[in-house]
């Protein structure tokens, strides 16, 4: 038996689609799908090996109990009924604030839906979040400051035709491949690229101007820009007027800001500040692309808010071709977001503590749901540390290798009474779990996935759950087990969704057939925003919000002389669960390394390949060095998939305070040499 | 030899009856909204008669899947391996010139020399190709009579059908092409003058203002090392490693093994494989021939340009653009050919 | 349809001895468990299979022998033969081959040979080096240049002695890291060159060792008048079927794994290789 099956690639927020070609119950390889409208016949090199993970052997295949430290298979209704006895204890024991749901930014919208759905309205608590926290809520806390709405402006078939793109803490080739095609195709069709990253990240090769900034120096580098732009008179002062408010305020916090007075914090010269703002300011048609280098600060709130500053100020927001692309890390990161997997919204971001919303998702659930703001994922961490959190479940997140300073993570998580972990590999965070509940990775389940440019699309089943159930279906059968019936089917729970969320009130399954469709998405009818704010900001509006340079949580000292900052790359994806069981993925890159450049590495004595140890106040490492100009001086980067050398052991758990974002792009770091 | 005709009704069933006859009836057919793919339409009748365009993936996609099981490991402690056969009966219906060029090439590659690759072997020696030949360019991207593939296959087709007026042409390419005749004499009849007229024209249209490659020269100028190093360059900067060409391109013949173990049992697999990966090459203690990555795709345009030419007296760049269309670089191998000729 | 030969298919060979040549290597006796013997000849690889790793190249490194036991020197430097270092003796694993070209045995006859290997270099050479010795009487001076990393790395100490012992033959032995007890040479195999006997004008050398000291070797002894034509390397490359089919070996329309292991001067020149 042949088919295709046509479904939303499972790695990074750009949203390719592709056909699973099954054979016989294998899926023995991935076809491009031409007509899918995000990825036109293309995909990464992650999308061409999608298929390689979902049968390993590796895969969790039936539910485990731990019993004297060592994990047991038990039977579904055993691991069921036990998890449903445990929760149910510690919420009469401690109240229903003990306990905390992670949902998961890798599982479709209406699973989302359904565990958001179980934590308030079956477990009766707002502690529900996931990984966007560490992520991109920057974003959503900022451009929802900004313009009202924390997503991106404009559509990706946008980028091949600006005159300039601005690329800030973002590495879209390597981080979103497709993505980056169009930025490729724009530069081959004459676009003028802006590149400000501490990497020589590959577009910068064919930019217009290169800034290579301090890691956490952005605010201070952006606000240079628009004291430029404004001194200059390149600003758009009819966009200013007609569509921002708060100018005066703005102008205040960034006219001693210029290019000149920032040179020392960003370690740029002024020269191409002045450029770049000029080339930005000028251009007719320009958006700003940024991502995690832009988010993951203690100011990455602030961060975003400059980068709003900067489009407004210029005029580059709210029309077509021009706009801002936060560049969302993963497959449904986004929905996750839309679909009020967050401690303080529910769907479509109506606020918890909002009556009417409350009072709507009362009628519609048939409980009463709990009025404050849950925790956020950080927050959880502490509360579990204080002692306050007694319970966590998790689906399909490994905090211990993405959040933050492991150890922490490992201490929060050794804090619980009760830890379950829904996965389909088995992770470091799930090793310390008491019951891990084997879950179905995409190509298992139906559902949608919202990609970065707001749009959802359908993910389709192509085989049986290897474990027998989708995560949908394992949360619904708990819920059942602690008294309250949740509908299951897919496309049911996306009818439920839109009947409880004006932003996507018109969204279906049969609506998102041919190529998805683009929220706000207000009605049956409404065929879906390709450009929001267009008229006017979600907001009214848009917001000059005065943000100042404010350096990172740690910087570099004598001890630990150099800034660490990290990232992903194009062969690996997030922990390297899937990835390093992809045959090709993990061949190209084995292991992990550090970049450093070649005059840090010659005055340590440093040589390429050679074993250095990475040291920071919150643990070290040994990894081989990758001596390069393309990193700054008095900078290292490392990625973060490396199980084995895990990266995060290294980073900073220090947070933004609005968003609680970690502050994994910029910490003290020392490098030395191992004599082997 | 001889040129007969089919109704577009006969056609029709002559497909029902070949049908009966294998286990897999593999035709172009729509997927979602207008992808082309190649797939198997015995069941579910959805095969295109007719079309235009090309499958998104060729022939090579059931002949030397993307991944593949070759050997059940029955025991690991005891190295015991047993093969996988695959012994199914394929027609393949409607596959273009460009692609059964290619089969000839995979066929000399694979079959041909002094070791024989027998799961390669099997299927293909169990396979029927049915081709039909464009009228009509398939994509802006494709170049297949520049390359000396298209529209019209010249051998390593069993059946080739010609979209006309009035129905298809059928040209006989082979044993196997001719049993398919004997055993349905009655669904055909002999072309007339008028069908190969009509044939000569559609040839021309398609030819108009098409000029063939020197595929020859292109070899010479490539083996003189004579292709400017900023072309060389470019295109390096442009891969992102996709490995879609590859993997898509009807000639791309690498492949790697790799095993599968749960517990003491398992399976040896192979796998498309392709040299733009820098780790293609790279030996287990970490060292490279090909440290710079603009080698990886030098060596894939080395290999269709220069060397299989030398090899086979042809190309081995069948001109289906497949490999344009699905790159996120935007790297055109008939673009560089442009340069690499235009050039020296 | 002929029924044809599955090239892929490996057959069971069990691990007869262990041998540990240095901290990081191993040598293992193999022989077929159900077919009588694998003849090959010297120069020539295999490949071996280890299910769950997959399989790897080696070439054989003792000379043919009447009981059909073969010797492969391993060493550690990747997942699979990191496992195959943990097996022992009577331990199955999978073999194919023989694959590749030989040593051009036919055109050593009466002639003087020299042999140049750095480091695990020598296990290819030590199947050419056993036979010769073994037939002494059909050739000339027999020289064996051998460079290791430090003198603990030297592999098959004994018998390496012994190849110098024999009649009109000698063995030059350098480190780049001595250690008190040595007395040898220190240095890159070239220091050794001004000690040989042979003659540049007629002797075969072979190579076969890291690529960097392969290309510097080469350099130096054509410099010394050694020709070409005479000069032959045992290339390494990273390979998966041994057939000429997986691609991973190919170079300018050559593949290592059927046109080579073993490539003269003058053919790596064509190809534009130096190691």
């Amino acid at each position: 038996m042949m088919k295709r099956v046509l479904t939303t690639c499972p790695y990074c927020g750009v949203g390719c689609n592709f056909y699973l070609d099954v054979r016989d119950s294998r899926i023995v390889g991935i076809i491009p799908s031409k007509s899918n409208s995000v990825s036109q016949g293309r995909l990464c090199v992650k999308g061409w090996h999608a298929h390689e993970p979902i049968q390993h052997p590796d895969r969790l295949k039936k539910p485990l109990i731990k019993e004297n430290g060592k994990f047991k298979e038990v039977s579904w209704d055993f691991a069921l009924d036990y998890v449903a006895g445990r929760l149910k204890e510690i919420k009469d024991k401690y109240g229903p604030d003990s306990l905390a749901v992670c949902t998961s930014a890798r599982c479709t919208n209406e699973e989302n839906f359904l565990m958001m759905k179980f934590a308030r309205a079956v477990l009766g608590t707002n502690n529900v979040d996931h990984c966007a926290r560490t992520c991109h809520s920057a974003t959503v806390s900022g451009l929802n400051q900004s313009f009202g709405s924390g997503a991106s402006t404009n559509s990706y078939d946008e980028l091949p035709f600006m005159d300039c793109i601005l690329i800030i803490g973002s590495n879209p080739t390597e981080a979103h491949p497709i993505a980056g095609w169009r930025v490729r195709t724009a530069i081959d069709n004459g676009a003028k690229i802006i590149v400000c990253d501490p990497r020589k990240i590959l577009p910068a090769e064919d930019a217009s101007v290169f800034i290579q900034q301090f890691p956490g120096s952005d605010i201070a580098l952006i606000n240079a820009m628009i004291n430029y732009i404004v001194t200059e008179n390149l600003h758009d002062k009819e966009f200013i007027q007609q569509r921002t408010e708060g100018f005066n305020e703005l102008w205040e916090a960034v006219k001693d800001c210029s290019p000149e007075s920032v040179k020392d914090i960003t370690g740029v010269e002024p020269a191409l500040i002045k450029k770049a703002a000029q080339l930005y300011a000028v251009s007719k048609k320009a958006c700003i692309m940024y991502s995690l280098g832009m988010t993951e600060h203690t100011v990455g709130t602030d961060n975003v808010i400059a980068m709003a500053n900067l489009a407004m100020v210029c005029g580059q927001v709210g029309k077509e071709f021009s706009g801002i692309y936060p560049m969302r890390g993963q497959n449904n990161v986004q929905g996750a977001c839309d679909i009020g997997a967050l401690p303080n919204v529910y769907s479509g971001y109506q606020p918890v503590t909002d009556e009417t919303a409350r009072k709507k998702f009362e009628k519609a659930w048939g409980v009463s749901l709990p009025k404050e703001k849950g925790l956020t994922l950080t927050d959880m961490m502490y509360k579990a540390i204080e002692g306050k959190l007694k319970c966590f479940y998790i689906i399909g997140e490994d905090q211990i290798r993405t959040d933050p300073n492991s150890h922490w993570i490992e201490k929060a998580l050794d804090s619980l009474e009760f830890l379950v972990v829904q996965e389909i590999f088995m992770s470091d965070t799930a090793k310390k779990a008491d019951v891990v509940l084997p879950g179905a990775s995409f190509a298992e389940k139906e559902g949608t996935f919202t990609c970065a440019e707001r749009r959802f699309q359908r993910v389709r089943k192509a085989i049986e759950p290897i474990a027998g159930k989708t995560d949908g279906e394992i949360i619904c059968e708990i819920a059942k087990r602690l008294g309250y019936a949740m509908e299951d089917n897919p496309s049911k729970v996306c009818d439920e969704m839109a009947s409880l969320t004006p932003l996507f009130s018109g969204v279906s399954f049969d609506r998102l057939e041919d190529n998805g469709l683009q929220w706000p998405v207000h009605s049956k009818e409404h065929p879906g925003t390709p450009v929001v704010h267009l008229e006017k900001f979600i907001r009214g509006l848009g917001k000059l919000i005065p943000v100042k340079h404010k350096p990172p949580a740690e910087i570099p000292d004598g001890e630990y002389p150099f800034i660490l900052t990290t990232g992903r790359m194009l062969f690996h994806y997030n922990t390297g669960t899937m990835t390093r069981r992809t045959a090709n993925l993990n061949r190209e890159y084995p292991r992990n390394f550090v970049q450093i450049n070649s005059t840090d590495a010659q005055r340590l004595g440093i040589k390429n390949k050679l074993r250095v140890r990475v040291k920071t106040r919150r643990g070290e490492l040994e990894v081989s060095a990758e001596v390069t100009d393309k990193i700054k001086a008095g900078v290292i980067w490392m990625p973060f998939h490396f199980s084995e050398a895990p990266t995060n052991v290294l980073t900073n758990n220090a947070f933004d305070p609005v968003c609680r974002i970690g502050e994994y792009k910029a910490c003290a770091a020392r490098v030395e040499k191992v004599n082997s | 030899m001889e040129k007969l005709f089919i109704t577009k009704e006969n056609l029709k069933v002559l497909i029902a009856s070949l049908k009966k006859d294998c286990a897999e009836f593999i035709a172009p057919r729509y997927e979602h909204l207008d992808d082309i793919v190649l797939g198997d339409t015995k069941a579910d009748g959805r095969e295109l008669l007719n079309y235009e365009g090309n499958s998104v993936i060729s022939p090579r996609a059931f002949l030397l899947p993307q991944t593949e099981e070759l050997f059940e490991i029955k025991s690991a402690k005891n190295s015991e391996f047993i093969a996988v056969e695959d012994k199914k009966k394929r027609i393949f219906y409607g596959v273009r010139p460009c692609d059964i060029k290619a089969l000839k090439l995979m066929e000399e590659f694979f079959i041909g020399g002094e070791f024989e690759d027998k799961p390669y072997k099997e299927k293909f020696r169990n396979s029927v190709f049915i081709t039909l030949s464009c009228i009509k360019k398939c994509s802006p991207e494709s170049f297949c009579f520049e390359m000396g593939s298209g529209p019209f296959a010249k051998e390593g087709f069993d059946l080739q059908l010609t979209p006309l007026n009035r129905g298809f042409l059928v040209e006989i390419g082979s044993k196997k092409g001719s049993q398919v005749i004997r055993k349905h004499k009655k669904l055909f009849s002999k072309a007339k003058p008028e069908d190969e007229k009509e044939v000569r024209t559609l040839s021309l249209n398609f030819t108009k203002g098409k000029k063939r490659i020197n595929y020859k020269r292109l070899a010479r100028i490539m083996r003189e090392n004579k292709v400017q190093e900023s072309i060389w360059d470019d295109i390096g900067q442009r891969c992102v490693v996709c490995s879609g060409c590859v993997t898509l391109c009807p000639t791309c013949s690498c492949f790697s093994i790799q095993d599968r173990l749960s517990g003491a049992q398992g399976s040896r697999f192979r796998y498309c494989d392709g040299c733009v990966y820098a780790g293609f090459t790279r030996m287990a203690g970490g060292s490279t021939p090909f440290p710079e990555h603009k080698d990886h795709i030098r060596r894939f345009f080395e290999h269709k340009l220069n060397i299989d030419t030398q090899r086979y007296g042809v190309s081995s760049c069948v001109g289906c653009g497949r490999c344009i269309q699905t790159c996120p670089g935007n790297i055109s191998i008939r673009k560089f050919i442009e340069q690499a000729v235009d050039g020296s | 349809m002929a029924k044809t030969r599955n090239e892929y298919l490996p057959e069971k060979a069990v691990i007869e001895r262990i041998i540990e040549e240095s901290a990081d290597t191993k040598t293992f006796t193999l022989r077929l468990v159900d077919k009588g013997k694998l003849s090959y000849k010297p120069g020539q690889f295999l490949m071996l299979s280890l299910p769950g790793y997959g399989e790897a190249p080696f070439t054989f490194a003792s000379a043919p022998r009447k009981d059909g036991r073969f010797e492969i020197s391993v060493r550690r430097v990747g997942s699979l033969t990191e496992a195959l270092h943990k097996l022992k003796e009577k331990d199955v694993v999978g073999v194919r081959g023989p694959y590749g070209n030989w040593f051009a045995l036919e055109k050593l006859k009466k002639k003087d040979i020299l042999f140049i290997a750095g480091g695990c270099g020598i296990a290819p050479l030590r199947s050419l080096i056993q036979y010769v010795l073994k037939n002494k009487k059909n050739y000339g001076m027999v020289e064996v240049i051998y460079g290791c990393r430090a003198p603990k790395d030297i592999f098959y100490k004994d018998e390496v002695k012994a190849w110098g012992q024999s009649k009109n033959s000698a063995v030059h032995l350098t480190v780049d890291e001595p250690d008190a007890a040595w007395a040898g040479a220190c240095g890159v195999v070239c220091v050794l060159l001004p000690k040989i006997k042979v003659n540049p004008k007629t002797t075969m050398v072979f190579l076969c060792g890291p690529s960097v000291m392969v290309k510097f070797a080469i350099r130096d002894i054509v410099k010394l008048g050694f020709k070409e034509q005479n000069i032959y390397a045992s290339l390494e490359r990273y390979m998966k079927c041994g057939i000429g089919k997986c691609g991973h070996c190919y170079v300018k329309g050559k593949y290592v794994c059927t046109d080579g292991p073993n490539f003269s001067y003058a053919e790596m020149k064509k190809l534009g290789i130096e190691s």
